[in-house]
């Protein structure tokens, strides 16, 4: 685990007074996160708390209504015609993993260093070879996703979003759509990770992720950030009836 | 009546053969690029926001696909001169061809925009592409994988089309090979030799279009998979299954 809430590192990003409506439906009410550097922070809670919303906000895939999202000492919250820009600083995991099926594993991890960032062919190259290895899966650079397993997929698109050189990696619930024997290969990739120092912002229900890779844990209910903690006083105090009974119900 | 060989063969290697099969091969170019470009014009007003756009391309696909493509060639070339527009018959042809085959390409290119999933836009969008970015490496190399067998049947489709604007006057193979009959009063070998180029265009077509597939597949299995001629000959084309 990281060091613990060193409140001395500088904030990668932090958002205030966020609010975002669909319709009549409003899914964000007032949310508030700082994320510091290093730091792996989980964000957790029932489905439809607003969760991925809150992700995809981040990531400017969505945009907030109202409230102020810094990142790097940025506003960037109404930037919609630098959106570009700023989301090849971040690096996204999706639940479905989302990986290009007619591109290769190699390609689809050299598809934006090489096209979007416009490094030359042969160092995209070594360096996602490089990143494969990071991820395990080295053996499988010439072969198209559909002939992976979802674990081996999803490990790809870690790799895929690691290669633009994230500040900070978002991942949406992305042990979600895995059989339970792939999620362990995955989780392992996420907590190696954000012990390296990987700034990230995890959507989990994996609550064994949680306690050995998060510095703290947000916990999300009906659009309304509920508690946000440590991690330790998140599994062993926390005083919040509601985080007590989403614990509960994760035990059976 | 016998036929003779050696004329057959000197009709296929005539210049006036070549060309008519050249031209044949241009206006089937021209009206396809035509008719893709028409297609996605009328794909994206289908799928447009404001009612009357989409009024606009309902009306359109009404209008073409409800007339007959000989009635729209014709129309073209003769009516048209009179409202002040004068087409040559080779632009009057592609005009035509273009317009009527847009109709069909409309929902064609739709299927193919439709095929690709919301969340590979955001994958595509996550890494920092912009729009024409997106559409360049991830929408349309998707979009066109599923539209392909469709696009190989309009293709050849079209090849036959073209034999229709022999009544306008252009020197495409058909009118080459009726007039040369009609000369020579040999309209057997005449025919014969005609007949012998569309077979000809048609079967590189179909074996172009098995090889673009295989080319663009993503399974090795289907890569090494060749679909028999006589499975395309038949129409097979669009349910050839291993195929993505």
């Amino acid at each position: 685990m990281n060091a613990m809430s060193e409140t001395a590192e500088p904030l990668v990003m932090t958002m205030s007074g966020i609010n975002k409506s669909f319709g009549d439906f409003h899914v964000l009410k007032d949310c508030a996160l700082d994320v510091p550097a290093g730091s792996t922070v989980v964000i957790a809670g029932p489905s439809g708390s607003g969760k991925s919303t809150l992700l995809r906000c981040v990531n400017l895939l969505e945009f907030v209504d109202r409230g102020s999202i810094i990142f790097e000492g940025q506003e960037v919250a109404r930037e919609r015609k630098r959106a570009f820009a700023i989301r090849r600083k971040m690096g996204m995991v999706f639940q479905s993993f989302e990986l290009f099926p007619h591109l290769t594993v190699l390609e689809n991890i050299t598809l934006g260093p090489q096209h979007i960032l416009g490094v030359d062919a042969k160092t995209a190259r070594d360096e996602a070879l490089a990143l494969l290895e990071r991820v395990k899966i080295p053996a499988k650079a010439e072969d198209y996703p559909e002939s992976l397993s979802g674990g081996q997929q999803q490990r790809v698109a870690i790799a895929r979003a690691l290669a633009m050189k994230p500040r900070l990696m978002l991942y949406d619930e992305p042990t979600s759509a895995l059989d339970p024997e792939m999620i362990k290969e995955v989780i392992d990739v996420m907590a190696e990770l954000s012990e390296a120092g990987m700034t990230s912002i995890v959507v989990t229900h994996e609550m064994g992720f949680a306690r050995r890779a998060a510095d703290r844990i947000v916990f999300m209910e009906d659009g309304v950030i509920v508690e946000d903690a440590p991690t330790d006083v998140f599994f062993s105090s926390s005083a919040n009836p509601r985080t007590r009974s989403f614990l509960e119900q994760l035990v059976h | 009546m016998n036929i003779s060989f050696d004329l057959v063969l000197q009709y296929l290697t005539s210049p006036a053969f070549l060309r008519g099969a050249g031209m044949t091969l241009l206006l089937t170019g021209c009206a396809l690029v035509g008719g893709i470009v028409i297609g996605l014009g009328l794909a994206l007003l289908q799928d447009a926001r404001a009612a009357a756009l989409r009024s606009v391309a309902v009306a359109y696909v009404w209008l073409f696909r409800g007339t007959p493509v000989l009635f729209q060639i014709i129309f073209i070339f003769n009516v048209l001169p009179a409202v002040g527009v004068t087409l040559s018959g080779f632009t009057s042809a592609v005009v035509a061809l273009s317009l009527n085959e847009g109709a069909y390409m409309a929902e064609i290119v739709r299927s193919g925009l439709r095929a690709v999933r919301q969340g590979q836009r955001s994958a595509g969008l996550a890494l920092g592409m912009k729009n024409a970015q997106l559409m360049r490496f991830v929408v349309i190399p998707q979009a066109l994988r599923v539209v392909l067998p469709s696009l190989g049947n309009q293709a050849i489709g079209m090849l036959k089309l073209t034999a229709l604007v022999s009544v306008i006057a252009v020197e495409e193979l058909l009118l080459v090979a009726n007039q040369t009959a009609s000369a020579d009063f040999r309209y057997l070998e005449a025919l014969i030799a005609a007949g012998f180029y569309y077979l000809a265009i048609t079967t590189v077509f179909m074996f172009g279009q098995s090889w673009i597939e295989r080319r663009l597949s993503t399974s090795r299995q289907a890569r090494d998979k060749r679909i028999s001629l006589t499975q395309r000959l038949l129409g097979a084309t669009s349910s050839a299954g291993a195929i993505r």
